[in-house]
């Protein structure tokens, strides 16, 4: 009995004294070779184990025996199990440890595409980056307006892209096309975005080459998508020198609602600040909006928002035959859009996204004649992606969308022209986008679609590779092929054969490093199948028409070189000519001008809480017709500057959360022209009057506070 | 015999199985004591790894991935305060599957539940203006949800009261408003017994120092 208890002791002892081996060594970063300090390496399934010091050395002893699993960790870095025989006192090993590849290190696809992102690291821009831009006031298009690959046409306040039409972008929420995303406007005074950026969590701008996902714009995709369950229950009021609004956030635990009103009128305003415009009942509207989010399940999400807006105005305004001549002219418009979209993560391979939209837009324009005109449309997508492995994403689905175009011209009491169109469009695509290594990737994609108006069927390649060249630089190029049917309002006498179409090739360098951000690209557009008709026979019409957009875009941002201070430079070389609508020949068009340059500016005053902001854009002289010339598109506009400044002071008030904005345009008064409009027809001298055209007013101003009275910091 | 060593095998596994909890109590106080100490970075890495190993050998135990949680905050402060971001970010991260390791090794309580509000809070240093709206509301509904759990934590109280602290006035925050909190947050602290010496009782001497400085600020501010 004795001897089995002595024998289990001694032999516990043995053990002990036998198992202890002193580990030893280095750990090392695998690439670089540069030693790791405070690596932890230890064995597993025991406290034994050591940080590496300032060498990158470590020391430990352990009574483990035989077989061991070592592990070492290290932040940033691949953990690493080795798997050692411990036989001898000591051992000494060296240790490579992998870096862990993070998202900044992997290529992107960058070729057309300016992203704003919370979510994503390697972004150009945040969302906010959009709200904040001096000059864009809070205005989607204008913040995307100091881009390169955008050409400013001062009396629009659309967007137009690399030498495209304003019609060539196209809006989507949530992956649906919204038909009428701007404001409704007369010829010459800008328009704004119906939607605020605030909606939106991330933002994707194309210029060109985008994915197969998109169709329907010869040019652009500006593809918003909307924000998820609201953070927590807010009420919010502004108060602005053009209006008010009041607005209510309820967050419940899987859901949230928002409802929110605002009434705008600029007649207050307009008193106090001198206009080149003679009003009649300037600019008032009212719009309500309402957002829901629900979470279905643990992978779910149901978002469905509404709006409705209410706008009109009356101003003088150039008589079409005679434009010396002013009369009121008035403008009012409806606007209804609703859309509701599903998405579902059904398990790890499979996701689903679903979606329906319907919008309804309705115009009433009334000077010596009368214009009525609606639209709507009403779609449903279907998306499926699938994700065989982690290098590997397939995208399938198709969409389908009606619209409806009534319009009613009377030109006088006894005249009427009618215009009802019907139009069906239904598309599929599928794409694969691979990682062939972190270096490399490629998206390959294919859209297959049927214009109903035009009875047309087409099918669209679109590719995209990047590769990534160095640690901190990446080259990427696109191609691709798009095809959109032309506006209703330029087949009111008759449809085209084909849709319109245009083909881009890109090629994109990009160099990031920390905060710093530079990019150029060249591109190559080529029009074919342009819509064209005889100036004064729009019924007269075909395919024949062409042209071609070629230029360089440069774009850098700095949020590291000044200390609180962030900005990017933007400069857009533009060489285009087109022949389309009523082009007699080949020509430039008149919202394309061959130099752009934006400059912003952001800087936080941290003392005063005040955030300030600068943009300055230059535009080159822009083409426009004389038609007291034989030649088409000579006459050259002045060249645009604009120098606009914002700040917002972050405050308190009655406790509360509050920011007073302010911004101002136009800050050194440049004078700002953007040609001529002619009579339509000639005078008794056989001559068109010409009228100038010119901003509404010299600068805008605008003042603003905003207040959230939210959940309190209480308990 | 046979009883006598069946006995034996008895005895021999209590004593294995005493020894090893007992070498666990010891491994933490130890760990803890170096927790305490630790000012720097490098030190906070160091007890953090030794709780990393306490974590991977004692695979029921919850208070190793907690204490490492609560390491890699204090090194996401070190490293925000050097304005190395991305290394704060990834130390946040860090903190976050700490956390989520000693979630799935015991039911929830209040501890876990404030540490979780501590890393929302981290999340809001990271990137002010983005994170803010996100993370704030997230940060005091975890804190509330720790203070019904166990009235008698102090931490979630201090935490409380060092967010507001180091809050701009114009968001709510301030010396004033965090007042109330630190002061509750002292009177718990002065109550609270630890369950064991390894249950967690940090954060009294931060909380001294934050709310003599709260108080200081705010008679210097009647002064004026």
């Amino acid at each position: 009995m004795r001897t089995l208890l002595t024998t289990l002791f001694f032999s516990s002892m043995i053990i002990a004294v036998q198992a202890q081996t002193t580990l030893t060594g280095l750990v090392k970063d695998s690439k670089t070779g540069e030693a790791i300090i405070g690596a932890n390496i230890f064995v597993k399934g025991t406290y034994d184990g050591a940080s590496t010091d300032i060498d990158g050395d470590f020391v430990f002893n352990t009574f483990k025996k035989d077989t061991a699993i070592i592990l070492i960790s290290y932040l940033g870095y691949e953990t690493q199990e080795i798997t050692q025989l411990l036989h001898s006192d000591t051992l000494n090993m060296e240790i490579h440890l992998v870096a862990q590849i993070s998202e900044l290190d992997m290529v992107v696809i960058t070729a057309g595409a300016f992203e704003a992102s919370d979510e994503k690291k390697a972004v150009i821009l945040r969302p906010l980056d959009i709200a904040m831009t001096a000059g864009a006031t809070a205005d989607i298009a204008g913040a995307l307006n100091t881009l390169p690959g955008t050409q400013t046409v001062g009396e629009e306040g659309r967007l137009f892209v690399r030498g495209g039409d304003a019609y060539e972008t196209r809006t989507f929420i949530d992956g649906l096309l919204v038909q009428k995303p701007y404001s409704s406007s007369v010829p010459d005074l800008p328009a704004r975005g119906r939607f605020s950026p605030f909606l939106f969590k991330g933002t994707m701008f194309s210029t060109g080459g985008y994915s197969a996902e998109y169709g329907r714009a010869l040019s652009s995709a500006l593809v918003l998508e909307t924000q998820g369950l609201a953070n927590e229950s807010i009420t919010s009021i502004s108060l602005m020198s053009i209006g008010g609004g009041l607005g209510h956030t309820k967050r419940w635990d899987k859901s949230s609602l928002s409802v929110s009103a605002d009434y705008t009128n600029l007649k207050p305003y307009i008193s106090l600040v001198p206009q080149n415009i003679e009003w009649e009942k300037p600019v008032s509207s009212y719009s309500g909006q309402a957002v829901f989010r629900q979470e279905i399940g643990t992978n779910g999400m149901l978002k469905a928002q509404a709006s409705v807006q209410s706008s009109g105005m009356t101003m003088l305004y150039p008589d079409m035959n005679q434009v010396e001549e002013l009369l009121p002219l008035s403008l009012d418009n409806d606007n209804y859009y609703a859309n509701a979209s599903y998405s579902e993560i059904l398990n790890e391979k499979w996701s689903l996204d679903a979606g329906f939209a319907y919008g309804y837009d309705k115009e009433d324009i009334i000077q010596d004649f009368e214009l009525h005109r609606t639209i709507d449309l009403l779609q449903g997508r279907l998306k499926t992606t699938y994700y065989p492995n982690d290098q590997i994403t397939i995208k399938m689905g198709s969409e389908w969308m009606r619209e409806q175009f009534d319009e009613s011209y009377r030109p006088d009491e006894d005249t009427s022209f009618e215009t009802n169109l019907k139009s069906n469009y239904s598309a599929a695509f599928a794409e694969a986008e691979a990682y062939l290594n972190p270096k490399l990737a490629i998206r390959l994609g294919v859209r297959g679609e049927y214009f109903g108006l035009l009875k047309e069927w087409d099918v669209t390649p679109r590719l995209s590779v990047a590769y990534k060249s160095g640690t901190f630089s990446q080259f990427s190029l696109a191609f691709g092929q798009f095809y959109q049917q032309p506006e209703f309002d330029a087949l009111r006498y008759g449809a085209p054969e084909k849709p319109e179409k245009a083909t881009h090739y890109i090629l994109n360098y990009q160099y990031t490093r920390k905060k710093r951000v530079f990019r150029a690209e060249a591109y190559y557009k080529q029009y074919q199948d342009l819509m064209t008709y005889e100036a004064d026979q729009p019924w007269i019409l075909d395919n024949s028409g062409e042209g071609y957009a070629k230029g360089l875009d440069l774009f850098y941002r700095d949020q590291e070189l000044i200390r609180n201070g962030d900005f990017w430079l933007s400069y857009s070389l533009l060489d285009t000519k087109r022949e389309y609508r009523d082009f007699p020949e080949l020509a430039a068009p008149t919202f394309a001008s061959k130099h752009n340059f934006s400059a912003v500016y952001k800087h936080w005053l941290g003392k005063i809480n005040t955030s300030i902001g600068l943009t300055y854009s230059y535009a080159s002289p822009r083409a426009y017709n004389d038609p007291n010339t034989d030649v088409f598109n000579e006459g050259e506009t002045a060249a645009y500057q604009d120098l606009s400044f914002n700040a917002s002071y972050l405050t308190n008030l009655f406790g509360q959360f509050t920011v007073l904005y302010c911004s101002v345009t136009n800050l050194p008064g440049f004078d700002q022209s953007f040609g001529y409009r002619y009579s339509a027809s000639p005078d008794e001298n056989g001559l068109y009057t010409a009228s100038q055209i010119e901003p509404p007013a010299k600068r805008f101003f605008f003042v603003g506070l905003f207040i959230s009275i939210g959940q309190k910091f209480e308990n | 015999m046979k009883q006598l060593t069946l006995f034996i095998i008895a005895i021999v596994f209590s004593i294995s199985s005493f020894a090893q909890s007992e070498q666990y109590i010891n491994a933490m106080e130890g760990a803890l004591s170096q927790m305490k100490e630790a000012e720097e970075y490098a030190a906070f890495k160091q007890v953090s790894n030794v709780f990393e190993r306490i974590g991977m050998a004692e695979t029921t135990e919850w208070l190793p991935s907690y204490y490492q949680a609560y390491c890699n905050m204090n090194m996401a402060i070190t490293q925000m305060q050097e304005g190395d971001m991305e290394a704060c970010v990834a130390h946040l991260d860090k903190a976050q599957s700490a956390l989520d390791q000693a979630n799935e090794r015991v039911e929830s309580n209040s501890e876990l539940v404030a540490m979780q509000g501590y890393i929302y809070q981290g999340r809001i240093w990271s990137d002010p203006q983005v994170n803010g709206p996100v993370y704030a509301p997230k940060s005091m509904q975890a804190l509330q949800q720790a203070i019904q759990m166990d009235e008698a934590n102090p931490r979630p109280y201090h935490l409380m009261g060092q967010n507001l602290y180091f809050t701009p006035a114009m968001w709510g925050g301030g010396p004033q408003a965090a007042l109330p909190h630190l002061e509750k947050a002292a009177t718990a602290f002065e109550n609270f017994e630890p369950v064991s010496s390894i249950y967690p009782s940090w954060g009294e001497a931060f909380n001294t120092r934050l709310l003599e400085q709260a108080r200081k600020k705010l008679e210097a501010a009647e002064k004026e």
